[in-house]
């Protein structure tokens, strides 16, 4: 038989043969450790299920708070409008104080004071004064009733129907409390302030002044009250030609979107109005008689972020209680010295509006390390030189030549850079204070080992370098690290954020197999950066 | 029991099947270890070892392989850090290949084959080694040399000195009789 046929056999021999062994004494023998191995097992799946529960449990809330919470409780001003548009019997006469600050308040009321001092005086000349409100935000305009008005659209429309000033006035005598005139989307009516008294704080419907009904322009609001579009600038009342059918005006004002005033000099009035007061859409700031459209913040918000780090790098090498790992503890600390560890991520982060805050993304970390060693290298050759020396039958010495081994020993460094290279899964809870451009935050968490790779070398027990990755040294997956870290966050437009963070991050167990005789624990300090993107 | 269903126990943290599992495959692994381990003690070590990582690493194994096959390469690499890449990592030139395979007796084509693994045994480490990486379980030089950490030209030297050992061997215990040869094992 040749002899690869013979190596064919043998290796296919060799490979069917099982050797005769006591199964009970190898399992008696593994059993403690197969028992170990199956309690982490059973623990790792708890962690597993635990993490994966609260993460389910408040991707839900943050869900359900973002798709089902329509508004906020609280915000008086939008309830106010909500509750008149809902129910008719409100009573629109109710003040609401305006949201903000009292010297706001003290301002707006100082304003409307003089634009009331203005108005009384215009009033003098031009008779009346006519006021015309939106509320905007609610998309409700509020502008004069007709006494032509059906009954049917007063119960519909509350302001419509003004029984009397007071019920659905405005009260323009405390420009910082404004009544909200709630009337159907779209409706539109004039009112009309009848004010020859002067007076402006008494904006009241007069029935007498049905004829002055007109339409008005979508957008309107004007906080002042010196405009007299009844009149012209002599203080001759106005023509304006009268509706054909005032109902009609009002069931036609929702499809008319221009005003509907035919008379040249009441459009010339109508124009000053205007020309006064430039109508902003949606200026409701502008106008101290109607409250802000209330911010709606939602509950929760949602972002992504992007952040690198670096970090310092503090290693723990101790020799496991059960091994002898003192000797290869001290090749191994004279040989590497941890270096600076980086990391990168992406974040989707779940924010309440009360500061509250949940992040989980996903990261690479690697743990750079340098290994150095002095290695040495024997050649041995052989050169002609004195082999022997041998003392002759007359005592003389004879020099014998021949071939000399020689040793030459070559030493020489090597450098290795080892690499850790970990996949993690970050899920954080924590705190941001609500600035208004700066904010600062605090957060806690911990990092899910997904996959861990080591590359490089170290030194085993015989002074001699292993691969990291061959020889088994580092678990591939390592369990969970806890993190704790500051946040300063700067918001450079409305969605985008720039974030800073030092942190700390603890690795409470050993990145070592069990089997290794060197515990290798690592505890990092550093500073992470990114932005952060809302959507 | 299946070995489909005997993995999935096994992955479970079944503890019949784990020693179900201990049961059927300890003789192959052991035979696995005795080949690259320098002695009996060492080899009944590196199989408990085997075994340990087999059910800390099970949840890993994909079936698309062989089960059997995939408990060999553990055991195998973990013999291979157990002996240190030192035997292997001395460069050596490749020699040429020999120009008459050498034939073998027929006495010895029928020699058991615990005799056979006695005489490679009997090989230094190294060259022991790349033998039963290469002849026995079937990788190319290439993995060997990356298995071992060394080039593949000293994988191939490896294995060339390793034949011509065993052949001289073979000759050896074919002077001294196929009796001597038997008696090695004992």
């Amino acid at each position: 038989m040749k002899w690869p046929l013979f190596e064919n056999k043998i290796g296919k021999e060799m490979q069917a043969h099982r050797a005769e062994v006591d199964a009970d004494a190898v399992w008696a023998a593994i059993e403690p450790a197969v028992d170990k191995i199956n309690n982490k097992k059973k623990k790792r799946r708890f962690v597993f299920w635990l993490f994966f529960g609260a993460l389910l449990l408040s991707g839900t809330t943050a869900g359900y708070w973002y798709f089902f919470r329509p508004a906020f409780p609280g915000d008086t001003a939008n309830d106010q409008i909500v509750n008149a548009i809902v129910d008719p019997a409100y009573n629109g006469s109710e003040t609401h104080t305006l949201p903000g600050d009292p010297s706001q308040s003290e301002a707006a009321e100082k304003k409307a004071e003089d634009d009331n001092k203005a108005s009384s005086q215009r009033a003098d000349v031009a008779g009346h004064t006519q006021q015309k409100v939106q509320a905007s935000g609610s998309g409700v305009q509020s502008v004069r009733h007709s006494a032509t008005a059906t009954p049917e659209s007063a119960s519909t429309a509350p302001s419509k129907t003004a029984q009397s000033g007071s019920n659905n006035g405005v009260k323009t005598g405390h420009p910082a409390t404004a009544t909200v005139l709630p009337l159907q989307d779209d409706s539109r009516s004039t009112v009309s302030n009848n004010n020859h008294s002067g007076n402006p704080k008494a904006l009241s419907v007069d029935p007498d002044q049905n004829q002055e009904t007109r339409l008005l322009p979508p957008i309107v609001a004007e906080p002042n009250t010196d405009v007299n579009p009844g009149r012209d600038p002599s203080g001759e009342p106005l023509t304006i030609a009268e509706p054909e059918n005032t109902d009609e005006t009002a069931e036609n004002a929702s499809t008319a979107p221009e005003p509907s005033v035919t008379d040249s000099a009441a459009t010339g009035s109508i124009a000053d109005v205007h020309d006064d007061t430039p109508a902003t859409p949606n200026s409701d700031e502008n106008n101290p008689l109607i409250p802000p459209a209330p911010v709606q913040r939602k509950a929760w918000q949602f972002s992504a972020a992007l952040q690198g780090g670096i970090a310092f790098t503090d290693r723990k090498l101790e020799p496991r209680a059960d091994s002898h790992g003192t000797d290869l503890l001290s090749l191994r600390e004279k040989t590497e010295r941890p270096l600076e560890t980086t990391q990168l991520g992406v974040m989707l982060e779940a924010r309440h509006r009360s500061g509250f805050e949940l992040a989980a993304g996903l990261q690479y970390t690697r743990i750079n390390e340098r290994f150095q060693y002095l290695g040495e290298s024997v050649e041995t050759d052989t050169v002609y030189g004195i082999q022997f020396l041998v003392r002759n039958l007359y005592g003389e010495i004879d020099t014998i030549f021949g071939g000399v081994p020689l040793k030459r020993t070559t030493t020489f460094r090597k450098e290795y850079y080892n690499h850790i290279n970990l996949i993690e899964i970050p899920i954080m809870v924590g705190y941001r204070t609500s600035g208004s451009d700066l904010s600062f935050g605090v957060r806690a968490g911990v990092f899910l080992n997904l996959k861990t790779t080591a590359t490089g070398q170290v030194l085993d027990y015989a002074s001699a370098p292993v691969n990291i990755e061959d020889a088994g040294i580092i678990k591939t997956r390592i369990g969970l690290s806890y993190y704790l870290g500051l946040s300063a966050s700067y918001k450079i437009t409305d969605n985008l954020e720039i974030h800073v963070s030092p942190f700390a991050r603890l690795f409470p167990k050993s990145i070592t197999e069990d089997s290794y005789d060197l515990r290798q624990k690592y505890r990092l300090y550093g500073l992470s950066a990114g932005v952060r993107l809302g959507f | 029991m299946t070995e489909k269903q005997l993995i999935q126990d096994c992955r479970k943290g079944v503890k019949s099947s784990q020693y179900l599992l201990v049961q059927r495959y300890s003789g192959m692994l052991l035979s696995v270890c005795r080949r690259y381990a320098r002695d009996e003690a060492m080899a009944r070590d590196l199989l408990q070892e085997t075994l340990i990582r087999v059910f800390t690493h099970i949840d890993k194994y994909q079936p698309t392989g062989s089960f059997e096959a995939w408990m060999r390469q553990i055991a195998i690499r973990r013999s291979l850090q157990w002996l240190g890449k030192v035997h292997f990592q001395q460069e050596q030139q490749v020699d040429a290949l020999p120009d008459n395979e050498p034939e073998v007796p027929e006495v010895y084509v029928r020699m058991e084959v615990e005799e056979i693994m006695q005489l490679v045994h009997s090989l230094p480490p190294g060259f022991r080694t790349v033998f039963n990486l290469s002849a026995v379980e079937g990788y190319s030089h290439q993995e060997i040399a990356e298995m071992l950490g060394i080039s593949e030209n000293t994988s191939r030297s490896q294995l060339m000195r390793a034949r011509k050992m065993l052949q001289e061997k073979i000759r050896e215990s074919k002077k001294n009789g196929y009796h001597e040869v038997a008696s090695i094992r004992k």
